[in-house]
């Protein structure tokens, strides 16, 4: 099992992640990450509300066969988060190629 | 269960939360069953998908702050009449110091679990500061009364000893101690968590 706190971040990004290749909305960005991460509905939305209110994302409402669809778009301090993973990330490779050595 | 089942239900279990805060939430399960059966799915299946509901409800309700809880609880059924403000202030000799006393008694189990902290990591510290005068004192001593020196020696490298193992015991002993605050912080957001009706 993942540590929570650990899959919580990854989530974070990979949500900011699906949603910058196009402007997305809930059911999308599940369907998007499925294949790569396990994400049920109700884990999304506190994702999606934190994101929103750190200033990662902007949300707008767009209509839909007869019902209003939220969407949401990355800012520039979100693709700076994406940014700041993906630098931070080789650390953190390599930090598990010393755990999995020390497993041998 | 139906769409409209499932968010009358989600509705009600939630109905201690403010309402646009309940109407957030609903929006938000309602375009996930709509946008699942536009993708071809039953309309029964898309809300099973969601999951257990009972369990998405007490989600919600304890990812929100403590204020919001405690607010919606004490807020009268009927809302802030004019009867309910002048009872409240007629009753404050009565509400205040039992208040008062909750507040202490959480207060003090915080405190008590601290102080049994503090005490441990100050026997530690005792018995690491024995041991090194211990060690001190028989090289000290070593020409004058060497068989009491040694004797010294020994007990001060013994106490030493102890002390690494104590503060482990008491390094453990402490993170489960946080844990436990943490567990008695839930406790406490679930006692304002209302059952359903």
């Amino acid at each position: 099992m993942l540590d929570p706190q650990l899959k919580r971040g990854i989530l974070e990004v990979g949500v900011l992640s699906a949603v910058s290749r196009e402007d997305s909305y809930g059911y999308k960005i599940i369907k998007d990450l499925s294949g790569y991460i396990e994400l049920t509905e109700s884990t999304l939305y506190p994702i999606l509300r934190r994101l929103e209110a750190a200033g990662d994302l902007t949300v707008y409402s767009v209509e839909h066969n007869g019902r209003l669809r939220k969407f949401y778009r990355i800012t520039d301090r979100g693709h700076a988060a994406i940014t700041e993973f993906l630098r931070d990330w080789p650390e953190i490779e390599s930090m598990v190629e010393y755990i999995r050595v020390g497993k041998e | 269960m139906t769409k409209r089942e499932f968010l009358d239900d989600l509705k009600s279990r939630l109905s201690q939360l403010p309402p646009d805060e309940i109407g957030k939430r609903l929006a938000y399960y309602a375009e996930l069953i709509d946008d699942m059966t536009e993708d071809g799915m039953d309309e029964a299946a898309a809300v099973d998908k969601l999951g257990d509901i009972s369990k998405i409800a007490e989600d919600i309700l304890r990812e929100q702050p403590l204020q919001t809880l405690v607010k919606s609880r004490v807020r009268p059924r009927g809302g802030w009449t004019a009867l309910n403000i002048i009872l409240l202030v007629l009753g404050f000799p009565v509400w205040f110091p039992i208040l008062m006393a909750i507040f202490a008694v959480v207060l003090s189990i915080y405190v008590v679990i601290w102080s049994v902290v503090v005490v441990l990591f100050a026997v530690v510290f005792a018995i690491a500061a024995s041991g090194l005068a211990l060690i001190v004192g028989g090289i000290w001593n070593m020409f004058h009364n060497p068989l009491l020196a040694l004797m010294v020696l020994g007990s001060g490298v013994a106490l030493a000893g102890l002390s690494i193992l104590a503060f482990l015991g008491a390094m453990y002993t402490a993170k489960g101690l946080a844990k436990l605050t943490v567990l008695i912080a839930r406790g406490i957001k679930t006692l304002f968590i209302r059952k359903k009706a």
